[in-house]
């Protein structure tokens, strides 16, 4: 019992110094937080892309739409269902800034600290 | 069939996956009802709907196939090629759901996302008795621009007719065309307020009703939401049917308010919801007794009954475990003009399955 708590107690740590950041191919000279929040919600037809760790985009989400991440993962869902878009992918970072270096219109939420010299523009950084 | 279709769809999603961007949904359900024109429960399988969506470069092809009980009768409800280079100028080819409100445009076969175990009646499916244009094969044009703060979005759509008398998935029985348009602003994401209108001609000789269908409907039709995802739900809808021939009018719509009382860990939503439904037109449309007529001789029971003259009322909620599976009770009382008054109760027991790439 006390290991486990000390478990949590490390893993809430690890947590809490999380950071997301928002990333977008390095040609893009600047974008509105306006503009993020369209594309977010798929009234811009960028590519979205989400970081495989849930934790950075439950952060990135929240605090820049104000809905939960599994509200906005369901709000994609109808909107492929309704036939408006795919639902974003959720890739590891290595391959997402790949993904952005190649695609100029991707837009990607991952881990600050994963992007710091790759290269990306990083629009804001959120915590 | 079904295994054909299931084995292609898989096919399609292992070969072209890792290529482009393919998700794979698969819903369906089980359900009982309690019907108090019939004074008896059913138990039934629902319906279960096939959807792929295959994304690459600027195209999207997206298939929907329906597989309806009590008969396994397999349809294609959807199935078009998009072309998306630009926000402002879309083109889809093939067939989908016309652009009439809102609600139409949402939901689909696959009702598991929706808070309403059922569409409401006026824009219900056509083999359901929905009096308008739910499904189309043609061609659309659409778009959205941000102006200022607020997007404005249009649809304009050119289909073969409509499928109660018109058309089918690969023919146009006469020789007109059925015009559907949508223009709407957004003020924020998550609300609209949109205006919508057709022009549906029909001149056809119907082997069932064993008579010439000659009927020219103008519908206008007018839409307010407010739907934020996990958040307050708030659609009206409101449609005026004119038939030009016989010149009697028809209206409809429906108020939708719904609220997620509670969230916690083990329920991912429990979500109470109103529903208010209107439905009426003159004696002697010729829509709507032609339609009436196409139900009656079909033996569709449950249909003919929906597309009574009626003010409905639906008190209900959906419990959502998590965004997979749910469950949606509804009780719903029916004040009918011209018949007597019924209500149903109905449970039912929906699930979506990510099957790839979702």
């Amino acid at each position: 019992m006390k290991r486990l708590l000390i478990l949590i107690f490390v893993l809430s740590l690890l947590s809490f110094g999380q950071k997301a950041a928002i990333v977008v191919n390095p040609s893009i000279k600047d974008i509105k937080k306006e503009e993020i929040k369209d594309i977010l919600l798929g009234m811009k037809r960028n590519k979205v892309i989400l970081s495989k760790d849930k934790a950075v985009n439950e952060i990135a989400i929240e605090k820049l739409l104000g809905i939960s991440y599994e509200n906005f993962r369901v709000y994609w869902l109808e909107r492929a269902l309704a036939g408006e878009g795919n639902l974003p992918k959720e890739m590891n970072y290595k391959e997402a800034i790949k993904e952005i270096k190649r695609n100029k219109k991707a837009i990607g939420i991952l881990p600050a600290e994963k992007v710091k010299s790759s290269g990306l523009r990083v629009i804001m950084v959120i915590d | 069939m079904r295994r054909i279709i299931i084995t292609l769809l898989t096919f399609i999603a292992v070969s072209f996956g890792e290529e482009g961007n393919l998700s794979l949904f698969i819903y369906g359900g089980v359900r009982s009802e309690y019907l108090s024109t019939e004074n008896n429960t059913n138990f039934k399988i629902g319906d279960t709907d096939i959807l792929s969506i295959f994304a690459k470069e600027n195209f999207e092809i997206l298939m929907e196939v329906f597989i309806e009980q009590p008969d396994n009768f397999v349809d294609f409800e959807r199935l078009y090629l998009r072309w998306e280079k630009f926000d402002i100028f879309r083109v889809t080819l093939g067939k989908f759901h016309p652009s009439l409100g809102y609600a139409s445009m949402k939901w689909h076969h696959g009702l598991h996302l929706m808070t309403l175990p059922d569409r409401p009646q006026i824009i219900n499916f056509e083999d359901e008795g929905g009096p308008l244009l739910a499904h189309g094969v043609g061609i659309r044009v659409d778009g959205l621009e941000k102006v200022g703060s607020v997007f404005v979005g249009y649809s304009f759509n050119v289909i073969n007719g409509n499928q109660h008398f018109g058309a089918d998935n690969s023919a146009d029985f006469d020789k007109y065309k059925s015009v559907v348009a949508k223009l709407y602003i957004k003020p924020t994401h998550f609300s609209e307020i949109g205006i919508s209108g057709a022009y549906d001609p029909t001149d056809v000789y119907s082997e069932l009703l064993n008579k010439r269908v000659r009927t020219t409907n103008r519908i206008l039709g007018l839409n307010l939401v407010y739907d934020k995802p996990g958040g307050a739900e708030f659609i009206a809808e409101y449609y005026k049917i004119d038939e030009l021939i016989s010149d009697k009018s028809a209206w409809g719509g429906f108020i939708l308010i719904s609220y997620p009382l509670i969230k916690g860990r083990n329920i991912y939503e429990f979500r109470p919801f109103l529903l208010l439904e209107k439905i009426d037109w003159e004696t002697g449309n010729e829509w709507f007794t032609n339609v009436l007529e196409r139900l009656r001789l079909e033996e569709e029971e449950d249909e003919y009954t929906a597309l009574a003259k009626k003010t409905g009322y639906t008190l209900g909620f959906k419990l959502s475990f998590n965004p997979l599976i749910a469950l949606k009770l509804s009780y719903t009382y029916s004040d009918n003009k011209d018949e007597k008054d019924a209500w149903n109760v109905k449970a039912v027991l929906s699930f979506m399955i990510p099957a790839y790439g979702g």
